[in-house]
């Protein structure tokens, strides 16, 4: 037997008790060519008898796949992001849309009148236009879209608590959502450097309008919160660099651990009173 | 882990069927413990029906491309003393993982059988038997580049999925094309066009060219 062969094997260097390491080296591991394995197994000592190489090939393999089948279909928090996503597609076309029809209205009915007003008085019109129908239609289409944007914050605030409890504490369903689709997952988001989550989604044009005019491109999506934005905008910086430092921590006990930690947050709290007691002006 | 049983015919009221030995999965008759292949819901089962040999044999190793929920792995698995289970898709895997927990010989591999270096570490070689119905775009690639499994006196079992090459080719071109593409490295023992409740498919049974 090829030494060298054998270190290809799924078996090989792994321990034939533990179903773990035979279920990665399954997983992970990768070969040219086929070879006699099983032959191979019994001369290594792997296994004493062929049944029992079977058996424990069996166990290794039972194992990976359903780790790696589980991990495909369970996936919340890659479906969260889709969520997030379409959320915010829809909140970008409804403003897009709403422009659209103040101006249309401001054109037609004359800008004096808020928007609902104009648009009670087009649908109580007598001599109903197709123009008329074809404002009203845009109106009704807007009204849709919030419904269900609403319905997607619903369901994406009742699943993150269960996806990733301290982000979603710590930061609110619908901005922990947001970081973890802009990061591509919970792992991915976990393992960022606190300094990355600072700026997470300044890039991305798609958070123009949740940034709102007054903060900079070069500032991330977690500056839509009011931890920064209810404080003097002098401190805004030591605040997100505090805010993002434990928000990783947080993304960090959700991936590698799921459960709540309730010093984290009050940690937060106590670092950005302090913050904000010190004078904004100098 | 060798087979007392391989399969065989069986007549259960009155009718005669398909079946091997082995427990129930999916909730089809049975009779003294054999379980009946129902010829509509396996390609397979309707290959055999037909009685064309495919080369399963009893205490057969086998490499299934496609093992899907399991249903026709799980008769193989009956006559077969070892079946390698290859499955991309997560969710068929998870009905593929219940069926081998009766079935121990059955080795469950979440890979995609255009890569076979992702299992060649775990596939052992010389085969007796592949058994391929990926009904997935390059069907043939994926015969060819699995045949390293196989030993010299092995079998493949190939069905071609017309649609899942081309929608807009007629099923013959499609069935002339493949037969012409896998003769590189095989010689064709067999091509049988299936019945009507396995639509634009052919089955192909072929032994592996010498290198
Ligand atoms: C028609 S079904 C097989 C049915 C199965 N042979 C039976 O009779 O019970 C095809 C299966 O092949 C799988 N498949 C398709 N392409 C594949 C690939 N490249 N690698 C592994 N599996 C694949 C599909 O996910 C699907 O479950």
């Amino acid at each position: 037997m090829n030494e060298k062969d054998l270190e290809y094997a799924w078996f090989y260097q792994t321990d034939p008790e533990d179903t773990l390491s035979g279920s990665i080296a399954i997983e992970d591991g990768s070969c040219i060519s086929p070879l006699p394995w099983p032959a191979m197994a019994l001369e290594y000592g792997y296994a004493p008898t062929p049944d029992e190489y079977y058996s424990r090939l069996y166990d290794s393999a039972c194992e990976a796949a359903q780790k790696s089948a589980l991990n495909l279909t369970k996936t919340p928090d890659r479906q969260i992001s889709h969520a997030i996503r379409t959320m915010d597609d829809y909140s970008r076309i409804e403003n897009e849309l709403t422009a659209r029809l103040s101006e249309w209205m401001g054109d037609y009915i004359g800008i004096s009148q808020d928007l609902q007003t104009s648009i009670e008085t087009i649908s109580t019109n007598s001599d109903y236009s197709h123009l008329d129908a074809h404002i009203l239609s845009l109106h009704n289409q807007l009204i849709a879209l919030s419904e269900k944007r609403e319905k997607l914050a619903h369901f994406i605030e009742s699943e993150m608590p269960r996806i990733a409890p301290n982000l979603t504490q710590m930061a609110g369903p619908l901005l922990a959502a947001r970081l973890i689709s802009i990061a591509g997952s919970l792992e991915k988001l976990a393992k960022k450097p606190s300094g990355t989550l600072q700026v997470l989604g300044a890039e991305n044009a798609l958070f123009a309008h949740l940034r709102g005019r007054a903060t900079s491109p070069k500032h991330g999506v977690i500056y839509t919160h009011e931890y920064i934005s209810k404080t003097h905008p002098s401190l805004r910086g030591n605040v997100a660099r505090a805010f993002s430092g434990k928000l990783s921590i947080a993304a960090r006990i959700d991936y590698y651990s799921g459960t709540l930690n309730p010093e984290v947050h009050s940690d937060l709290l106590t670092k950005i009173d302090q913050i904000r007691s010190r004078d904004g002006s100098k | 882990m060798t087979k007392p049983e391989s399969y065989q015919y069986l007549d259960i009221r009155g009718k005669t069927h398909l079946v091997t030995k082995g427990p129930p999965i999916y909730g089809e008759q049975t009779k003294n413990g054999w379980r009946v292949w129902d010829p509509t819901r396996s390609k397979l089962g309707s290959v055999l029906t037909q009685d064309i040999d495919v080369g399963l044999s009893k205490n057969a190793k086998v490499l299934y491309l496609g093992a899907a929920n399991g249903t026709t792995a799980s008769h193989v698995a009956d006559v077969a003393s070892i079946v390698y289970a290859v499955e991309f898709s997560p969710q068929p895997m998870r009905d593929l993982l219940n069926v081998a927990r009766s079935r121990k010989n059955i080795i469950p591999l979440l890979k995609d059988a255009r890569h076979p270096e992702t299992y060649s570490h775990v596939v052992e070689s010389n085969l007796d038997l592949i058994i391929q119905d990926v009904a997935n775009r390059g069907q043939v690639k994926i015969a060819l580049d699995n045949k390293k499994f196989l030993s010299p006196t092995g079998k493949l079992f190939l069905v071609i999925k017309a649609r899942s090459e081309n929608v807009v080719t007629p099923p013959e071109l499609i069935f002339k094309s493949s037969i012409e593409e896998l003769s590189q490295s095989y010689a064709i023992l067999q091509t049988q066009k299936l019945t009507s409740h396995h639509k634009d498919h052919m089955a192909i049974v072929a032994e592996p060219l010498p290198q």
